[in-house]
């Protein structure tokens, strides 16, 4: 059977599902949002969940990669949050069996008094939630209360929940407290609390995500996707700097990159845009860690459609550089929101299977949409 | 890579993002036959043995002009496995007919779309017919003989027949049904050594030579076309065809039998045809040795070369009779040699076989007397329309500077115009027949009598005397229809005038008595002053007139030809008049007759033909 990746068309924002051989579905981020302006990721992703035994529609696994709205727009709204003798038939929301975050990426954006929306603030709360019952009880009591820490605490906090801590650049298989044989995440980032103020400084500053590489099995075939949420150039360099000293950049092979903060220039370089133009320099560590593509790897931004204009995110400079990396590797530079049917958006969805690390098309050949409007098939009826 | 690039790679990665595509990376381009500038990649979901079909489109230089062409990059099909694909697996989707919006890149949608229908319905089996529709597509995948094969065979007989052969250095083979249609072909093009009372002892001697190189091969007359898989690869193949699909199964390898055992046969050649939807088709296979050939090893060279070898090793074993079967077997093992012919035959030529009206014209025979400006181009709008049997009439000399309006250029010059004209339409024509004379056509002329073989006569001369000989000779021999084609000063009007037996229609044009004798009645343009110019020769004048307005005079002569021809105006007496623009006419000196305009109407602006019929003795407006 395949594993599958869906990244749901919802413009500068993450909401990415991983469909695991085992049947696990994992939601990294949601952006879901009311409007017709907006394409209906909602029930683009309500299509592909499944209902439990108690026929709640429900995740197994959601990954809160940082607090930025587009990261968790509609969370309230669509999924349970709470105890999970609350859920509602009548409201129908998603339940969510088990929840990973970083305190440390809250943390520090909250230093930085960015203004948390209120999705954030719920969906906080019900991971605190979650932390406490666990630490009031001692284990993780059942679906819809399970929590897992990603990435130690400062001054000890996570000290005393170790059973429900992944520390930096460990790996896990469990998802609900099962152990997976086709999936693995390896916790990359955030970096742990800098001793030197100025680091840290820059730490907060930056866009701070969790970082995860992926390990996930389809059929015999393996790929590995590497999710950063929002990381900024700081992050990756941190990252890069970590795992050179460890002598384990090999931890950051991708068969499929998302693209940090929606294609931002950030992502990959100090230089300003506006102020360089085309002298702006990408980060040579950072590209270190993007050039870990392997053969036929996609880079997939999760963005809106990237022009060649001064926009940032997503930046067409950015998209440039990645297409470099995909082109040194016969791989592919994908957009979400150029992904369509019928001229509508569409989730993008990438299969591994024996068949290999395939993106699935959104429409056929045999039923492409041409205007016939734009050949004359009968000819101008001039010869010469 | 400039910013119009980018942006058009950036369009078409949008228009193609939905269907799975991606771009391939410079390596991967840099190890594809040709040059690419872009390519994407698209999977489908089409299945050929058992391996799933992906696409390309390739882009050469992304240009607004640049169509992209369409490939299968796998699985790898060859030639004749689906219709349609040709080398490297590229695809013939569109025609050139095809008239594409280029400004609007989602054509490349369409163009995918009609590919992937396009092979859906190929491994379906849905188009197995278009192997037969366009067979000359598939059989020349399969040609493995390069070598020029011309036949002039007329394809609308549809039997198994014996036709001639003769191989020519510089064309390679040319077959035809008749011998003396070859011969006239060969002569045509110049092959064979001269056959004119004037050649010499060993130019005849030559030419017998020649002629006797000339053999006769089978054309093997099938019902139906073949599928690629049937296309024979040894000449055992081509027996079981025969023996499967054709009526006549023994006749026809008697015939191939008989051919390869003519010690004169060195590259036994057989020509099949065949109808398709499309029309007639000829091939050839070449049978790879002849038999003799086969035990060449065993002769010195020197006996090879003497051909003597042939009868030797054909009656190896069987000295005063080969039994057919083992003649077969013999070479039933040999390869086939597939070789693409080449119509020449004139049904083709004129019109692919599809021109209704060529058969009737082919069968007149048009005179011309004189092959001037206006008699030369004339003739050969003639040929184009189908006429194959010409005589030629003209005593001039071509000059160079008659090459400005005349079909003849500086390489005829010197020459006769009428022999000139005739060795060069032969040349273009081969089909022709074409007779010339060297003389002025006059009754008093040699070969004044040849001219009631024709079935039409056209005069060119604008020569009084002539003309009136050629009427007195028509009204004498009751000749066919009389055509007189000429121009006024300057070109600025031209007349074909179509003079039936004894109608007077041509004399009713012209003043036939007194100072004006020969004198047009009707010119359509007056002229203040002479339009003759001098050249310093004894009476040496000319007049100045250009190609471009005289052309509108051949086309309209060629017309009426072609029209009497096919019987649209039976009996009736009739005229053309071109009459070119009034600017021009003022331009250079001239104005619109009073004798026109009072007999015909105003020309007014001018660049129009009228049409003018001879009736009760009198010239009028057929247009009223």
């Amino acid at each position: 059977m395949a594993a599958k990746l869906c990244f749901f068309p919802v413009g500068n924002g993450d909401m990415t599902l991983i469909q695991t051989e085992d049947g696990k579905n994992i939601l990294i981020d949601c952006r879901i949002r009311d409007g017709e302006e907006h394409p209906d990721v909602r029930s683009q992703l309500r299509e592909k969940l499944s209902r439990d035994s108690e026929g709640r529609l429900f995740v197994n696994l959601f990954i809160w990669t940082h607090p930025d709205s587009d990261h968790c727009d509609g969370v309230s709204d669509h999924f349970h949050l709470g105890k999970p003798e609350n859920w509602s038939e009548k409201s129908d929301k998603i339940f969510i069996n088990e929840i990973w975050s970083s305190p440390i990426v809250f943390r520090r954006h909250h230093a930085q008094n960015h203004p948390l929306c209120d999705d954030a603030i719920a969906l906080n709360t019900e991971v605190k939630r979650r932390v406490n019952l666990y630490k009031e009880k001692g284990y993780l009591d059942g679906v819809g209360n399970q929590v897992l820490v990603l990435g130690k605490d400062e001054n000890g906090k996570t000290d005393n929940i170790p059973y429900i801590l992944l520390e930096l650049d460990n790996t896990t298989s469990y998802i609900n407290g099962e152990s997976s044989s086709v999936f693995q995440a390896r916790l990359l980032g955030p970096s742990p609390k800098k001793d030197l103020d100025e680091l840290e400084d820059k730490l907060g500053k930056n866009h701070s995500s969790v970082i995860i590489n992926f390990e996930l099995k389809g059929d015999n075939k393996t790929a590995y996707f590497l999710s950063g949420g929002d990381a900024e150039v700081v992050c990756w360099e941190g990252v890069k700097d970590r795992l050179s000293d460890k002598n384990e950049m090999s931890w950051l092979d991708y068969d499929i990159l998302q693209t940090p903060h929606h294609c931002s220039w950030h992502s990959i370089s100090h230089d300003s845009l506006s102020q360089k133009g085309d002298d702006a320099k990408t980060s040579e560590k950072a590209m270190e860690v993007f050039n870990r593509a392997k053969q036929n790897a996609f880079i997939i931004s999760s963005s809106k459609t990237i022009e060649d204009d001064e926009k940032d995110p997503p930046a067409y400079r950015a998209k440039e550089e990645y297409e470099k990396i995909t082109d040194d590797k016969n791989g592919q530079f994908l957009c979400v929101s150029d992904h369509k049917k019928n001229g509508k958006n569409v989730p993008l969805e990438i299969e591994i299977s024996s068949n290999g690390i395939k993106k699935i098309a959104a429409s056929t050949l045999g039923m492409a949409e041409s205007s016939n409007t734009v050949v004359n098939r009968q000819g101008g009826g001039g010869y010469a | 890579m400039p910013d119009c690039l980018k942006k058009k790679i950036d369009q078409l990665n949008k228009i193609l993002a939905p269907y799975g595509a991606r771009k391939l990376s410079n390596t991967e381009l840099s190890i594809l036959d040709e040059k690419y500038i872009c390519v994407w990649e698209l999977s489908t979901d089409l299945v050929f043995n058992d391996d799933s079909i992906v696409l390309q489109i390739r882009y050469k230089s992304l240009t607004q002009h640049d169509i992209p062409e369409v490939f299968v990059s796998s699985p790898v099909i060859n030639v004749c496995q689906l219709p349609h694909i040709e080398k490297n697996g590229k695809l013939c989707v569109w025609p050139n007919t095809y008239i594409i919006d280029l400004s609007d890149n989602s054509y490349v949608l369409e163009l995918l779309s009609d590919a992937y229908s396009m092979l859906k319905k190929g491994i379906k089996g849905d188009l197995r017919d278009d192997f037969i529709d366009e067979f000359q597509n598939y059989w020349i995948y399969h040609c493995n003989k390069i070598e020029r094969v011309i036949s002039l065979c007329d394809l609308n007989i549809k039997n198994t027949r014996l036709v001639y052969g003769y191989k020519a250095k510089t064309l390679g083979w040319i077959y035809s049904d008749g011998e003396q249609k070859l011969i006239n072909w060969l002569d045509n093009q110049k092959l064979l050594s001269s056959n004119s009372d004037n050649s010499n002892a060993r130019d005849k001697h030559l030419r017998q030579r020649q002629l006797s190189r000339i053999i006769s091969i089978p054309l093997i007359f099938f019902e139906n076309a073949w599928y690629p898989e049937q296309y024979p690869r040894t000449i055992r193949d081509l027996f079981n065809l025969i023996n499967e699909y054709h009526n006549e199964p023994d006749i026809v390898d008697e015939f191939i039998l008989k051919s390869i055992a003519n010690i004169y046969n060195r590259n036994p050649t057989v020509l099949i045809a065949f109808p398709t939807p499309s029309g007639m088709n000829i091939i050839g296979i070449r049978i790879s040795e002849n038999v003799g050939d086969r035990h060449t090893d065993r002769y010195d060279t020197r006996a090879i070369a003497n051909g003597r070898f042939h009868i030797n090793s054909l009656l190896d074993g069987h000295r005063d009779y080969i039994n057919g079967r083992i003649l077969k077997n013999r070479i039933g093992e040999l390869k086939a040699q597939n070789i693409l012919v080449e119509r020449n035959d004139n049904s083709w030529i004129m019109g692919r076989d599809h021109n209704p009206t060529y058969k009737k014209i082919s069968e007149h025979t048009v005179a011309i007397i004189g092959c001037g400006s206006v008699g030369s181009s004339i003739s050969r709008l003639l040929i184009q329309s189908g006429i194959t049997n010409i005589m030629l009439w003209d005593e001039d000399s071509m000059k160079s500077e008659n090459s400005s309006r005349h079909l003849l250029g500086f390489d005829s010059a010197n020459k006769n115009k009428a022999s000139a004209l005739a060795s060069k339409l032969r040349l273009e024509f081969p089909n022709t027949n074409i007779e010339y004379f060297n003389e002025e056509w006059s009754e008093n002329a040699e070969s004044s009598t040849r001219i009631t073989e024709a079935d039409l006569i056209l005069s060119c001369t604008a020569d009084w005397n002539t003309e009136q000989q050629l009427l007195s000779k028509q009204s004498q021999c009751n000749l066919g229809v009389l055509v007189f084609a000429f121009v006024e000063a300057h070109a600025m009007a031209g007349h074909v005038i179509v003079n039936q037996i004894d109608s007077g229609a041509f004399n009713a044009w012209h003043y036939t008595q007194g100072e004006k004798i020969g004198a047009l009645r009707y010119p359509a343009t007056y002229w203040k002053e002479n339009t003759k110019k001098r050249i310093a020769a004894c009476a040496g004048e000319f007049q100045p007139y250009g190609a471009i307005p005289l052309a509108n005079l051949h086309s309209l002569a060629a017309r009426t030809i072609i029209d009497l021809i096919l019987n649209r105006f039976p009996d009736s007496s009739f005229a053309y008049s071109y009459l070119g623009r009034q600017e021009e006419l003022v331009e250079l000196g001239g104005q619109w007759n009073n004798c026109w305009i009072n007999k015909f109407g105003n020309p007014n602006k001018g660049d129009r033909i009228i049409s003018l019929i001879y009736e009760n003795s009198s010239w009028m407006n057929n247009d009223a």
